[in-house]
């Protein structure tokens, strides 16, 4: 009787650990960030597309130090759309353009820019081959599908986030070394 | 000693002389108004190049863009931009079309009150005519050798939270204008030079279509 309650015991535990766990054997890993903001400043064409509604201009991205990712993005034609930070896991808000301050919008935006600027262990990453990769994650409404392209070594010059049935789409293209002309520090 | 007092004098002599060149508040502000409106009157089209410059002041970094501007009366706007990206933002019947990456997006100012007030004061801004803002702004007058500049700033705090304030210089020769400052706050703004104008050359409307 001891014995049996003991063997009990024993399944019972180890079913709630591993009920609980990643599958050991597919192994979940953290992505690494997609992009690595450092301390000199990267410069991003950016487009966003919400249904029949396109919006673009320039994000520039910097790590501000003591764990600060800082993202800002302007129009072409000067005036800025949105500022804000990426401070450990939470995102605030610095100035936001008023359209644009709506918590889902907020939320979605939080969502995509930590996935392409802090390490993931949401995403799985279904095709892999030389100078492209695509990730997923989730399904339905809240499935996100990331494609990386134009790879200079580990870094992809071009990102484009889609959220299919939300009809969300976020492309970010690197601005060149030649268009550093046009940007001084 | 001695030497010390004739650095002292002379750094005092350089730093007036700088202020000579400074603006200075304007003698006649009613020979300045007769004058734009003068310009104003004759010009019908105008042709340049352009320089923009975004200063961010969180990164201590300037964004430079390069591209045409066309203006043809009445309130009719284009910016071609060719640097960094190819972007081109057209204004006219009050209608904003802004052309990005090959995707077109057209936007009805006129509905939205506050779009309308920032399409009067930008129209009015880069043309220089200032006989187009209304009460909403309060302007003060200065001049140098070469250019009157007007400083803007609107009393709307709805206006402010987007432009604080705005600082036209207008060339004394033509009473064009030659540099524009919209300022977001009192450190971010963005700074457009205008050079290589063309004074009403412009024959036809098709850069300002909406469609």
């Amino acid at each position: 009787m001891k014995r049996s309650f003991r063997f009990v015991s024993l399944v019972c535990i180890v079913t709630i650990l591993f009920s609980c766990s990643p599958k050991i054997g597919q192994g979940i890993k953290f992505l690494p960030p997609i992009v690595k903001a450092d301390a000199v400043v990267q410069k991003y064409n950016i487009q966003m597309d919400f249904m029949k509604h396109h919006l673009s201009g320039i994000l520039v991205v910097k790590n501000m130090g003591d764990n600060e990712i800082r993202l800002l993005s302007t129009t072409y034609f000067g005036p800025s759309l949105f500022d804000v930070s990426i401070q450990g896991d939470s995102l605030r808000v610095n100035s936001c353009i008023e359209p644009m301050r709506k918590k889902s919008l907020l939320r979605l935006l939080e969502g995509d820019f930590k996935s392409i600027f802090l390490s993931q262990n949401t995403f799985k990453v279904k095709v892999k081959r030389e100078g492209f990769e695509k990730r997923v994650r989730g399904c339905g409404f809240s499935k996100s599908v990331i494609e990386l392209s134009k790879f200079v070594g580990e870094q992809p010059e071009s990102i484009c986030i889609r959220h299919p049935w939300i009809r969300i789409k976020i492309q970010l293209d690197k601005l060149n070394e030649s268009a550093e002309t046009n940007v001084t520090e | 000693m001695k030497k010390l007092i004739v650095n002292i004098v002379l750094l005092f002599a350089f730093v007036g002389s700088l202020g000579a060149q400074q603006m200075r508040k304007m003698d006649n502000v009613q020979v300045f108004e007769r004058k734009l409106l003068q310009e104003a009157k004759i010009v019908q089209s105008i042709e340049s190049d352009f320089t923009q410059i975004k200063y961010l002041d969180v990164f201590d970094t300037k964004v430079t863009s390069k591209g045409k501007f066309y203006y043809k009366k009445v309130n009719m706007i284009s910016m071609e931009y060719a640097r960094p990206m190819n972007y081109s933002i057209v204004i006219n019947a009050g209608k904003l079309k802004i052309i990005s990456d090959g995707k077109k997006s057209v936007m009805n100012l006129t509905a939205n009150k506050m779009m309308k007030e920032m399409q009067g004061m930008l129209t009015a801004s880069m043309v220089g005519d200032l006989s187009q803002m209304s009460s909403n702004y309060r302007q003060e007058f200065f001049e140098d050798a070469n250019y009157y500049l007007v400083k803007i700033k609107p009393i709307s705090k709805v206006v402010q939270a987007y432009v604080n304030n705005i600082q036209i210089y207008l060339d004394k020769k033509d009473m064009s204008v030659h540099k524009l400052r919209l300022s977001e706050t009192a450190t971010n703004y963005t700074e457009y030079t205008f050079y290589n104008k063309k004074f009403n050359s412009l024959k036809d409307e098709t850069k300002f279509s909406i469609r």
